[in-house]
């Protein structure tokens, strides 16, 4: 029994003392790789950290240290491709290279680094860390000017010409518009002018019209006027010859009978005789 | 001057031949114009009397017509009244002759004498008297007589006893020797106003030998006075249909003339 507790005892002391192991290489490992590698690389503690995560694999924070020994040995292997070399890529593989945790990082593929500086971020932590420092985006950029200087200049003086071009065909297209106002409003205004003159011919035309219409109107009534003062004097012409007529009438009916009873008188002037 | 038949008969002779000269006829020609004349005149009329062929002819000896009946040219007939004693009506060959010289042919029914109407003779007679005195005197051209107008009798118009012409006018005479009245005297009035109306007459005398007729027929005819007009009903009596007033041209148109009554 008592060897069984102290087994026991044992045993947990054991336990005790190997998860205190534990925890102390977590703490440890933890403080390195939560270090910014904006500031530094602790690539020293690096190495010292994979050697205690060698028992500790499948701690957290031992992954973790894995995933930035990879990220290391692919900065490294993208540098190493990278022609021609950037003052990065330089100081990676110089730092690195020399270094001894170059023997503890994995193999990996060699991403290529971005040769112009449009990009958004490097292939890895480290390499986005230190680009800043090295002036990585401004190097670029200075190698893409330089590479495409002439097409640069070209598309400068193209994109000038282009504008000068634009601004020019904007100004004549402006001036041409302008023109066209002009001219249309010229036709407008001319027009307007012939309207008006059409309407004061019109107006004038009317008033001609009106004017010799009431000559005609007025010869019209005088003329009418001097027909009904003929038609009066043919009428009161035409009564005095009906009275005169019928005073003539009268008077030869008045002869008429006279020579009738003439005539009555001179038959029985031999009257017959008494047979 | 002298009245030639008072004169002594050498110097009627001699004036006799002085009046032929100026005629400047020969006296059978005178003769043979003298007895158409008498033909035509007889024609017209269907008979006359000697006086009134002896005016006609402007002959103051009698006998002339006798002379034409003793020829056979004549037909001398005794009227029955009296009055005229004789009547002289065409015989056969002086009917022929008649015909050859008249203008128009006329029926002569008295080639048989007893044809004759011998209550109309008087009437006929002073028709015929007062037209030879007008054609004589002059005031009147021509004459067309109561046979003549038989021919071209038109139904509704007066035919009237003898219409004188004088230059255009055509003068209707009527005799009225009997008033008419009711009835007669409205035909009368009416039938005297549609021949003027129609123009077929320009005037009418009314020739009578009384005087009441001449006044009677003058008022009948005055203006405004009413006349009748008669139509027959269904059973043939006359009634009156409508009235006329008479218009104021009516006795304008219509003179009356008194004759003397020489019965």
């Amino acid at each position: 029994m008592t060897k069984k507790l102290i087994m026991v005892l044992s045993f947990a002391l054991l336990v005790g003392c190997a998860y205190k192991e534990q925890d102390k290489v977590i703490k440890k490992v933890e403080s390195i790789v939560n270090v910014d590698w904006d500031e530094y690389v602790p690539l020293d503690d690096m190495i010292i950290a994979h050697k205690q995560c060698k028992e500790y694999s499948e701690l957290d924070p031992c992954k973790k240290l894995e995933s930035q020994l990879q990220d290391i040995a692919t900065s490294l292997e993208s540098c190493k491709s990278q022609i021609p070399r950037s003052t990065l890529c330089s100081a990676v593989i110089n730092t690195i290279s020399a270094h001894p945790i170059e023997n503890i990082l994995p193999e990996t593929d060699a991403p290529s680094m971005p040769q112009h500086p449009f990009y958004l971020s490097l292939p890895t932590r480290l390499l986005d860390s230190q680009s800043r420092r090295y002036s990585y985006r401004k190097e670029v950029w200075d190698d893409w000017i330089q590479k495409y200087r002439f097409l640069f200049r070209k598309m400068i003086l193209s994109t000038i010409i282009f504008l000068v071009a634009l601004v020019w065909f904007k100004i004549y297209k402006k001036e041409k518009t302008n023109q066209a106002e002009m001219e249309r409003r010229k036709i407008i205004r001319e027009q307007k002018i012939a309207a008006q003159k059409m309407r004061d011919d019109e107006a004038r035309k009317r008033e001609a019209e009106a004017a010799s219409k009431l000559i005609i109107e007025q010869a019209k009534n005088a003329e009418q006027k001097k027909l009904r003062e003929i038609e009066r004097a043919e009428i009161e012409l035409q009564i005095a010859a009906e009275k005169l007529a019928a005073e003539e009438a009268a008077a030869r009916e008045a002869a008429e009978k006279l020579m009738i009873e003439e005539m009555a008188k001179a038959a029985v002037k031999k009257s017959p005789k008494k047979k | 001057m002298n009245n030639p038949t008072k004169l002594p008969k050498i110097e009627q002779l001699a004036l006799a031949r002085e009046k032929l000269k100026s005629l400047g006829k020969s006296p059978t020609l005178i003769g043979k114009e003298n007895r158409l004349k008498v033909f035509d005149l007889i024609y017209r009329w269907g008979y006359t009397t000697s006086s009134i062929a002896q005016g006609y002819l402007g002959i103051t000896k009698g006998g002339y017509l006798q002379k034409l009946s003793d020829q056979g040219l004549l037909k001398k007939t005794k009227t029955e009244s009296g009055k005229p004693t004789h009547i002289y009506t065409l015989s056969e060959s002086g009917l022929q002759e008649a015909e050859r010289h008249a203008e128009s042919s006329i029926r002569y029914i008295e080639i048989d004498p007893y044809r004759i109407n011998q209550q109309l003779l008087r009437h006929n007679l002073i028709a015929q008297e007062l037209t030879i005195n007008s054609l004589i005197a002059g005031v009147i051209d021509d004459y067309i007589s109561e046979r003549t107008l038989a021919v071209k009798d038109v139904a509704m118009q007066k035919r009237v006893d003898v219409v004188w012409k004088k230059a255009q006018s055509s003068i209707a005479v009527e005799v009225e020797l009997s008033k008419k009245w009711e009835r007669d005297l409205d035909d009368f009035i009416l039938k005297i106003h549609s021949a003027i109306a129609d123009k077929k007459y320009d005037r009418f005398i009314v020739f009578s030998d009384s005087k009441a007729i001449v006044n009677g027929y003058a008022e009948a005819m005055k203006p405004g006075a009413s006349v009748r007009i008669w139509q027959k009903n269904d059973r043939g009596n006359w009634k009156t249909e409508s009235t006329m007033v008479v218009p104021a041209w009516l006795i304008d148109k219509v003179s009356f003339q008194l004759i003397e009554s020489h019965d």
